[in-house]
């Protein structure tokens, strides 16, 4: 009797133990990438939800699971986001596709990896009762153009395409901000979707927004982009950056809460709301359901460069195919 | 007969060999000296000729004591001859009879001798002849 | 361990239902699982099939309506003229035609013309005029053929929508603008949303190329259009395939599923259900098996019980009676009458109990005519025993007598024995405080007695038991102790043994025999005794060659003296003229003859007490040497005025057995003496015979010796005769009557004055052993 009873425990004992083996293993199951290394990052702009994927990899840890320390930082005058990483200050870069191939027809090795930005931000917004609906309606009235930046020979792009004649469009200087929108001192102002626009909102009126995209002026704007050597000699760091990045991206699209909330850990002089407004602006131009996220399409490069050529900010062609890599994308996506 | 007698004496006491030497020089012989063992007997295997020869003996001697000295002399080829007096302070029939056994011709206790006897002694044992027969016959003197 | 019959039956029988039991719920399980199995695949894909027929529907509709639209004569010609001609009119009518068919169609949202180099040029939205279509592949598709995209966000809208598209060409083909018609998703979702047949945990949903998740998720609201799903079953669906599957959904659930590939929408279907829900049945299966089971078993356990008690209760019954007879109870029967092979058994026992019965009567009959048998012979030997009981006791008495006796000898023993032990105490303390080796030996040489300086001296162990040869063993050398042993008991006297020399030590040995009768006979043992003379030898050693040296050291200067003085009065005697110095040589001549013969005498003394003067046995006439001296002492005795003359016998003398020399030392010394205290007279000498010695006297007139004086005679240091104040300077020693005293008895012999009378003269006289015939 006694052997029988000694029989069931033992079995019992060694069922469980191995139970306990079993799942201990499963949870002890971590990837292991070896050391953690090193990156550094040069966004295009201040902290803001423009960027809202990075802070998500970053405080979700999709970055660390993938071996990596990244660290963020923002663009500063002194410290420009192309000549950061071309000198090895930092390993990635945010930058517009018109800049980086402009970057490249000067020599610069640097090259895209990814599109955040797949539909190009650019607006011009008037007010709702000014009736201004489409670039159309410009002519005869005052234009606010931020001058410097790619808004400008956007717009300039978008009037050859549409054929309006610029002459019978007053074009005004601006800031970068709808001051002068609601100041009355233009009719219609430039500016990006996930900003002024918002402004004018936020001043109690409401507003027109022309989405320049929309008018076959559609340039990528935000790439990631590294030196080609760091691509080159680290393409498994690479492809681990990147593949957090989009975790961290997709992640945002689909917890916009969260994400705004990882993001006022590095924007922290901002607010809720306008981060909040960012976002929700910014996840259209990314998540476009046209591709996968971050996907690159040859023609949409050739796209940029065809514009900067006709608005002769490039002089010359450069080889388009070289401005930008898929091998990671198609890495990733064909996992 | 009376040939020149030559006195050999083996004496290490200066006191006593100045003594004999003086007694027998003024009795008319000729001496000579030897003041331990190992000199005597090497003084008497240089001698030439040891048949006018009468060696005194002193038992009591360093280096080679007067017995060892007699029984060296008695093993000798050349010396075995030599006429010997042995001389000693102690008194006792069996140390007389001991030397007499190796050969001594005689046997003298100096303590009991005024010189003179020792001299007349001496004399009475030349009278026996050197060569010839065995040992005289003993003659050991008590006083 | 005994377990008994019922609980072994019921046991038997549980474990037979759970056994069946058990392969029962397997089977069944197995069964069940594989049928529910296939009615889930079976469910699943049904609805998927439903839903997609719902969706081509849907789809047909658009396709059909964009087609029927771009492709219709009226749409036709009016499109084709206003692309050509761009006639306001035409717009008005065409966007009218538009909005009708959109309050007709509720999921439309959208009806574009668009030219062919993308610019809106017609739409129910008049925003979107001038708008430029992207150049994206769905429109340059749309150049070509029908065409429609799954979802697409558009980004003034504000809204996600899908598109279907279509060509608009002339009549010769040539193409002049697209027609796109925008939907919302929202009729499809709600297709989706349907519910019938999916349970509590089923869901379809739709996943398009892109991963994308176009409908609602059941487990996650809110994620249409956002989240992306990529698994094993989707990546399958998106290459075309269709099928079942078991995996996990997009919530970690572990599901059945149905995926279903839409090639209109470029989209995949997916239907599931929790795999617990659909495996519900079982579990519950479950339950109640285990339910039946429990029951069954009490049900059973009970039944067991009872018909086992039918059964059990005849085997009782048989035990019982088995037990009766072990206890000697034969009158028993058991009780059992059933028709069975316990009843049989039941039959067996009874006939066997009553055989048994008879059995056990027979011997006890037997028995107890044996028993009187017995008791009778017992009867006899009781009697017996009587006697012998008395026998005993007298024995018994007498045993204790003895004992009694026994035990008073017993002590007296004892005290005996300690009076012994206390008597051989002391001695050995006695022994023991020897300082030299003492022994007592038995007749057999075994040391049976010995003391503590014996036993360090032969260097035994204290228990070790020691015997003559064992000693001669130990001591080595040349020495048989036994020989002398045996020498000693044979001669009954003691033995000396000297110089015995142990490794450094000297030892002297002395043999006693311990006798209780005439001769050897009577030795009962002997006494062995070892003495360490060491220090005497050693002591004597150094006083032999102290006395050899001073007898050279003292005699060689004194020679020396004598010998030179005397030459100088002999040789030089004419070179001393003065008289004076004459005598005064003459008294240093006789000073150092004088002291001489001190010296000779001190050592001659040390000498003879040492017995080292080697004094020989010998055989000769005294008169011989008598004569001799007294002839040879003539010359000294007539410078006196005195006669010296040896008065001989007759008769013939024996010979003597001592020391020539000696005997003439001592008569010389006698007479010597004589002539010193005899100033005139005579001096005789006279030989007697004494029993076996002979005496010789020596007479002398001269002026004899007090009474006081004379038994000092023979002292150390006493002068033979009165001190007499005289310028006779040859005094002497003092020592010569005691040299001659030792002289004598070292010869065996006696030494004495006989007579002396003041003024009248001396008699000494001294004797000899004669020769033994």
């Amino acid at each position: 009797m006694k052997k029988i009873i000694f029989l069931v425990a033992a079995l019992v004992l060694i069922a469980g133990a191995s139970f306990w083996i079993i799942n201990k293993n499963r949870q002890e199951k971590k990837i292991d990438n070896g050391p953690i290394q090193e990156v550094n990052l040069k966004l295009k702009w201040v902290h803001q939800a423009q960027f809202a994927g990075h802070y998500v990899a970053i405080e979700k840890g999709f970055y660390r699971e993938e071996g990596l320390n990244v660290n963020a930082t923002p663009f500063t005058f002194e410290d420009p986001t192309i000549d950061a990483v071309v000198t090895k200050k930092a390993d990635f870069g945010i930058t517009g596709a018109d800049e980086l191939v402009l970057s490249r027809a000067k020599g610069m090795p640097i090259k895209a990896i990814a599109v955040i930005y797949k539909t190009n931000p650019v607006v011009a917004y008037a007010l709702k009762e000014s009736g201004i609906v489409k670039p159309q309606d410009f002519i005869g009235k005052t234009v606010g153009l931020e001058r410097g930046i790619n808004i400008e020979f956007l717009y300039a792009a978008m009037m050859g395409k549409l054929g309006i004649d610029r002459s019978k469009v007053n074009e005004v200087t601006i800031g970068y901000d709808a001051k002068e929108l609601l100041a009355g001192t233009t009719d219609v102002s430039t500016g990006y979707i996930t900003n002024e626009p918002n402004q004018v909102v936020e001043a109690g009126q409401e507003v027109n927004t022309i989405l320049m995209a929309d008018y076959g002026v559609n340039m990528y704007a935000d790439v990631i982009f590294a030196r080609e050597e760091t691509i080159t000699s680290k393409p498994e760091m690479v492809k681990r950056f990147l593949r957090a990045t989009l975790r961290g991206w997709q992640y945002a699209i689909e917890h916009e809460d969260e994400a705004v909330e990882a993001t006022l850990k590095y924007a922290t002089s901002s607010t809720r709301n306008h981060e909040a407004y960012m976002l929700k602006a910014s996840i259209p131009l990314i998540h476009t359901g046209i591709s996968k996220l971050g996907w690159m399409e040859p023609g949409r490069w050739e796209q940029v460069q065809k514009i900067l050529l006709e608005q002769k900010i490039l002089t010359e062609p450069i080889v388009i195919t070289d401005a930008y890599t898929m091998q990671f994308l198609s890495a990733i996506y064909n996992n | 007969m009376a040939e020149k007698i030559k006195i050999f004496i083996a004496e290490d006491d200066p006191l006593m060999m100045r003594m004999y030497e003086r007694i027998f020089r003024l009795s008319g012989y000729d001496i000579e000296m030897a003041s331990d063992g190992e000199n005597a007997l090497a003084k008497l295997r240089k001698i030439e000729d040891i048949s006018s020869l009468v060696v005194l003996l002193d038992i009591m001697m360093p280096r080679l004591s007067g017995f060892e000295v007699l029984r060296a002399v008695k093993a000798d080829e050349k010396l075995k001859n030599l006429r010997v007096i042995m001389l000693t302070n102690l008194a006792g029939k069996e140390d007389a009879e001991k030397a007499l056994g190796m050969g001594a011709m005689s046997y003298l206790i100096k303590s009991e001798y005024s010189p003179k006897e020792v001299v007349e002694k001496v004399k009475e044992i030349i009278a026996t002849p050197a060569e010839g027969g065995g040992p005289p016959a003993p003659t050991a003197v008590v006083g | 361990m005994k377990v008994a019959l019922g609980t072994k039956l019921v046991l038997i029988i549980e474990a037979v239902i759970i056994l069946v039991s058990t392969l029962g719920a397997l089977v069944t399980f197995s069964i069940v699982d594989r049928l529910l199995l296939e009615r889930a695949q079976a469910q699943l894909e049904s609805i998927s099939v439903l839903k997609e027929h719902g969706i081509e529907g849907y789809l047909e509709e658009i396709f059909s309506e964009v087609g029927h639209i771009a492709r219709g004569d009226y749409a036709r010609e009016q499109f084709r003229r206003f692309l050509k001609e761009k006639k306001a009119e035409d717009k008005t009518e065409i966007i009218s035609i538009f909005r009708d068919i959109l309050r007709e169609k509720e999921s439309m949202s959208e009806i574009i013309i668009a030219d062919n180099s993308g610019v809106v040029i017609v739409s129910t939205n008049s925003e979107s005029e001038g708008k430029i279509m992207p150049d994206e592949q769905f429109f340059l598709d749309a150049k070509e053929r029908t065409v429609v995209q799954s979802f697409y966000y558009d980004v003034s809208a504000g809204q996600t929508e899908m598109m279907g598209a279509a060509p608009i060409r002339d009549g010769s083909g040539n193409f002049l603008g697209i027609l796109v018609e925008k939907f919302n998703v929202g009729d499809i979702s709600r297709l989706m949303v349907e519910r019938s047949g999916l349970g509590k945990t089923g869901e379809t949903y739709i996943v398009n190329s892109l991963n994308l998740v176009v409908t609602g998720l059941l487990k996650e609201p809110g994620v249409a259009l956002k989240k992306t799903l990529y698994s094993p079953q989707i990546t399958e669906c998106l290459r075309g395939d269709s099928s079942f599957f078991e995996g996990k959904d997009y919530h970690g659930d572990e599901v059945f599923g149905y995926y279903h590939w839409l090639p209109e929408m470029q989209s995949c279907l997916v239907t599931e259900i929790d795999q617990a829900e659909t495996l519900e049945p079982i579990r519950e299966l479950a339950i109640t098996f285990l339910w039946g089971t429990m029951l069954l078993g009490l049900l059973v356990g009970l039944l067991g019980y009872v018909a086992g008690r039918v059964i059990i209760r005849p085997l009782h019954k048989l035990r019982e009676a088995a037990l009766k007879i072990k206890e000697g109870d034969f009158n028993v029967t058991a009780d059992v009458h059933s028709r069975d092979e316990i009843g049989d058994t039941a039959m067996v026992f009874n006939d066997m109990a009553s055989k048994l019965k008879l059995l056990y009567g027979k011997l006890e009959d037997e028995v107890r005519k044996k028993t009187i048998e017995l008791s009778a012979k017992v009867k006899e030997l009781a009697g017996t025993n009587l006697s012998l009981e008395e026998n005993e006791k007298a024995v018994l008495n007498l045993l204790e007598d003895i004992e009694h006796e026994k035990k008073k000898v017993e002590e007296t023993v004892v005290e005996r024995t300690r009076e012994l032990q206390e008597e051989k105490a002391r001695l050995l303390a006695s022994i023991n405080s020897l300082h030299f080796g003492f022994a007592i030996v038995d007749m057999g040489h075994e040391i049976i007695l010995r003391n503590t300086a014996m036993t360090k001296l032969l260097g035994v162990g204290d228990k070790d038991s020691v015997s003559i040869n064992d000693v001669s063993r130990i001591i080595g050398g040349r020495i048989d102790f036994r020989k002398e042993v045996e020498q000693c008991i044979w001669s009954g006297t003691m033995r000396e043994i000297k110089d015995i020399l142990f490794g450094k030590i000297f030892l002297r040995g002395i043999i006693a025999p311990v006798v209780v009768g005439k001769g050897s006979a009577g030795a009962i043992g002997y006494i062995f005794l070892l003495e360490d003379v060491t220090e005497a030898k050693v002591m004597e050693r150094s006083r032999d060659e102290f006395f050899a040296v001073a007898s050279h050291e003292l005699r060689t200067p004194l020679t020396a003296i004598r010998g030179n003085t005397e030459m100088i009065l002999d040789m030089f005697r004419e070179k001393i003229t003065d008289p004076e110095v004459r005598e005064m040589l003459a008294d240093i001549d006789t000073s150092s003859i004088r002291l001489i013969k001190i010296v000779n005498d001190f050592l001659e003394v040390s000498r003879l007490e040492q017995g080292k003067a080697g004094v020989k046995t010998e055989l000769f006439n005294i008169s011989d040497v008598i004569i001799k001296v007294v002839r040879d002492l003539q010359g000294v005795v007539s410078e006196k005025n005195v006669v010296l003359y040896y008065v001989k016998q007759d008769a013939s003398l024996p010979k003597v057995s001592a020391d020539i020399n000696r005997t003439e030392q001592i008569l010389i010394n006698l007479i010597s003496n004589a002539l010193k205290f005899t100033s005139s007279g005579s001096i005789t000498v006279e030989v007697k015979k004494e029993d076996s010695r002979l005496k010789v006297a020596v007479q002398d007139t001269g002026i004899g010796i007090s009474e006081q004086n004379q038994p000092l005679l023979f002292r150390k240091f006493q002068q033979a005769g009165e001190k007499v104040l005289s310028r006779d300077v040859s005094k002497g020693t003092g020592l010569g009557l005691y040299i001659s005293k030792l002289l004598a008895e070292g010869m065996g012999g006696t030494i004495e004055l006989e007579e002396s009378a003041l003024g009248k003269g001396s008699t000494f006289c001294f004797s000899l052993p004669t020769a033994s015939e």
